[in-house]
């Protein structure tokens, strides 16, 4: 019977296999055992026209989206007076520059997401229909090659039987073709859709922040505050797990707590450190601490706060295709520096630098720590440096890391226990979701596993994940991670102290040397956040 | 001290020795090969030599043959070829290193120059083209540090009549 619910990967393996069978059957009944395997699978599920329907609605709300807009620039035309501020220190002016650039954000996200499910519902009519032609081709078969064989009629077939057999054969192949022609269709267009999708739900971010304790329009311009250094959409301070988990916190405070973390918002210098208070609270501070990480970074500018708490930030020309590096890296390549020091690793350490990078991207407390020392008001990138190695050889220890021979204390790699023990023990906590070790040595696996890199990442949760290559002395390994991701590019960093954009199917394909190098294409092993 | 300590102490100083008494001596069937410190080279027209550099491979590091090539006349490149020893099971481990093969076409002396390459140091090269070269520093900037910085070896190579 055919299962409606198995997934569009696990259809086309299936397909793939009973073509197969069908193709090396030499008898009768093994072709009809073929054909009813391959009229068992299911048909590509959904309702085009449910789809259309949404799909009108949401062109129609991007049509109100971009009114909004209209309106609200009209506003910021005309001005308004500067007293005004939100309950926690937001400016007019801010309220309102936030509020046009979220509608215009909203207006495309449905016109985005409009078009995602035009292209959904056109891909699904197009492989329901070639379903159905495969499926009428398979019946045609079995209907001319009749009932199975009886034991005797099984062990000898004429000649006339065999042509007969074959020429069902034939056209029973032509329909297995379409059959996996349609399931392809309906799988890279589900994807598409998840992908597009899963991207403009994390984008409404201000509605992440599910608390009555911060007004509207302050939480619109929390989510609107960029890092210093980049282009804002590709550098927002706030992520959308950010907003959520802050906002759960705020509703958990009692209210002398919700007045202390008020009088700080209030009092912040900077939108940026308005929203990194925020962030302190979304890592999963009390107010207590939130206040003394206040103290030492109230009234720094922006430029100051990027340094000392975001270790990445993204260029605007970093998606511009430059060409590849006779290494088989990608030419465009951001290094991420904290003065004259990079991010990076320094000896075997790809698997704790990647993590300590990776919770310093969501614990400002921690990467204010290494990058300000105890005082959180040092400026020396070569403390830092000092200060990074320590813990990079902490996380190493934590992750019971190999040594180069058992009497060294020269680090020399990690195994992957080590690597989702340490991922769990130091980024975790402070984004909510456990981590998850899973394999994806195969394309399928790999592009299987796309729609929950992609959420997670969006959602501002970073994914681990490990390359291979092969040669003929061995193998090495390198452990990099997922951290962004726009239309169907994913941006990789990398511990060697690097961010650079791959597309999807480099990732799928075996061409991850553009962000590593071509001693190590091949990703194979991801540890994918996992709510808990 | 413990016997552990002693192993680590003691090993370094043997293998070093066994370097030193090894280095450019070559083997009797090979070609002979030339470390890092091994700068002047003389060789024997018609003979192949090696030269073996140390390469990072886990953080990235990469060798090449750099401009001014050496003289065509003299040397010839004949192939280039990287050993890295990792563990197999361990994500980040292992070394490696690059040997440069040439032969001593013709006598006379040239420069050989491999250009080290820690991450993002150099330029030049794959889609860009040319040879592989510094990359140099934006105006207004620092200096990077040493480690971030591209290193050229130079090496002068002398071909003798046999």
């Amino acid at each position: 019977m055919a299962d409606a619910g198995e997934s569009t990967t696990d259809r086309k393996e299936k397909i793939d296999r009973f073509t197969g069978d069908l193709a090396s059957a030499d008898s009768k009944n093994e072709v009809l055992e073929a054909i009813g395997n391959l009229l068992g699978v299911s048909a590509p599920v959904g309702s085009p026209s449910t789809l259309d329907a949404i799909a009108q609605r949401y062109k129609s709300q991007a049509d109100n989206a971009a009114d909004v807009q209209d309106r609200v620039e009209k506003v910021a035309a005309s001005g308004l007076p500067s007293v005004w501020v939100g309950s926690t220190g937001a400016k007019a002016a801010e309220v309102v520059a936030a509020a046009g650039r979220s509608a215009e954000q909203m207006a495309e996200a449905f016109r985005k997401a409009s078009k995602a499910l035009y292209d959904l519902c056109d891909a699904l009519t197009s492989a329901q229909s070639k379903d159905g032609d495969g499926r009428e081709q398979l019946q045609k078969a079995r209907t001319m090659l009749g009932g199975d064989d009886g034991f005797f009629d099984d062990m000898v077939e004429t000649d006339d039987e065999e042509a007969d057999r074959k020429r069902a054969q034939d056209i029973a192949g032509t329909g297995a073709n379409l059959l996996y022609a349609a399931a392809q269709e309906a799988d890279d267009a589900a994807r598409a859709a998840a992908r597009e999708l899963n991207k403009y739900a994390a984008e409404a971010r201000a509605g992440h922040m599910h608390t009555d304790n911060i007004s509207a329009a302050d939480r619109l311009v929390l989510a609107d505050v960029g890092v210093f250094g980049g282009p804002q959409e590709q550098n927002e301070l706030l992520t959308a797990d950010d907003l959520e988990r802050s906002g759960r916190f705020m509703e958990k405070m009692n209210a002398q707590d919700e007045a202390r973390f008020e009088r700080m918002l209030a009092d912040a210098k900077t939108p940026q450190e308005r929203a990194y208070l925020v962030k302190a609270l979304a890592a999963g501070y009390d107010v207590d601490e939130v206040g003394q990480f206040r103290d030492k970074i109230h009234g720094k500018d922006p430029y100051w706060l990027q340094q000392h708490l975001t270790p990445i930030v993204t260029a605007g020309d970093s998606k511009v295709d430059e060409g590849l590096n006779p290494d088989g890296s990608n030419r465009n390549t951001d290094y991420q520096w904290f003065g004259d020091e990079k991010w990076s690793q320094e000896g075997n350490t790809c698997v704790p630098s990647s993590t300590v990078t990776a919770r310093a991207m969501v614990d400002p407390l921690y990467a204010l720590e290494l990058t300000g020392g105890p005082s959180g008001q040092e400026n020396d990138p070569d403390a830092f440096r000092h200060r990074l190695h320590d813990e990079q050889l902490r996380l190493h220890e934590e992750g019971d890391g190999d040594y180069l021979h058992w009497w060294s204390d020269v680090p020399d790699g990690m195994d992957s226990d080590g690597q989702n023990e340490i991922a769990n023990d130091e980024i975790s906590p402070h984004t909510g979701s456990k981590y998850e070790y899973q394999q994806i040595r195969g394309a399928d696996e790999r592009r299987d596993v796309l729609p929950d890199i992609e959420k997670s990442v969006a959602e501002g949760k970073p994914v681990p994940f490990e390359v291979e290559g092969h040669d003929k002395d061995g193998r090495v390994g390198h452990q990099m991670m997922v951290i962004g991701q726009e239309g169907d590019m994913l941006q990789i960093y990398n511990p060697w102290g690097q961010t650079t954009w791959v597309s999807e199917d480099d990732f799928v394909n075996g061409h991850m040397d553009k962000a590593s190098d071509s001693r190590m294409p091949d990703a194979y092993a991801v540890h994918l956040p996992a709510d808990r | 001290m413990t016997s552990a300590t002693l192993r680590r102490l003691a090993l370094p100083a043997l293998s070093a020795l066994l370097m030193t008494v090894l280095a450019g001596c070559g083997s009797s069937t090979g070609p002979d090969t030339y470390e890092l410190g091994e700068k002047d080279i003389q060789v024997d027209e018609g003979k192949e030599f090696t030269l073996s550099v140390p390469v990072d491979t886990a953080m990235g590091e990469w060798w090449y043959l750099t401009a001014p090539k050496p003289d065509p006349d003299v040397v010839r490149r004949t192939d280039k070829r990287e050993e890295i020893k990792a563990d197999d099971d361990a994500v980040g481990s292992g070394s490696g290193t690059d040997s440069f093969d040439f032969k001593a076409v013709g006598p006379g002396t040239t420069k050989i120059r491999l250009i080290q390459c820690p991450r993002g140091a150099c330029t030049g090269g794959g889609d860009a083209g040319g040879p592989v070269t510094p990359s140099p520093v934006p105006s207004g900037s620092p200096t990077p540090a040493k480690k971030y910085r591209a290193t050229i070896h130079t090496y002068t190579v002398t071909v003798r009549k046999p």
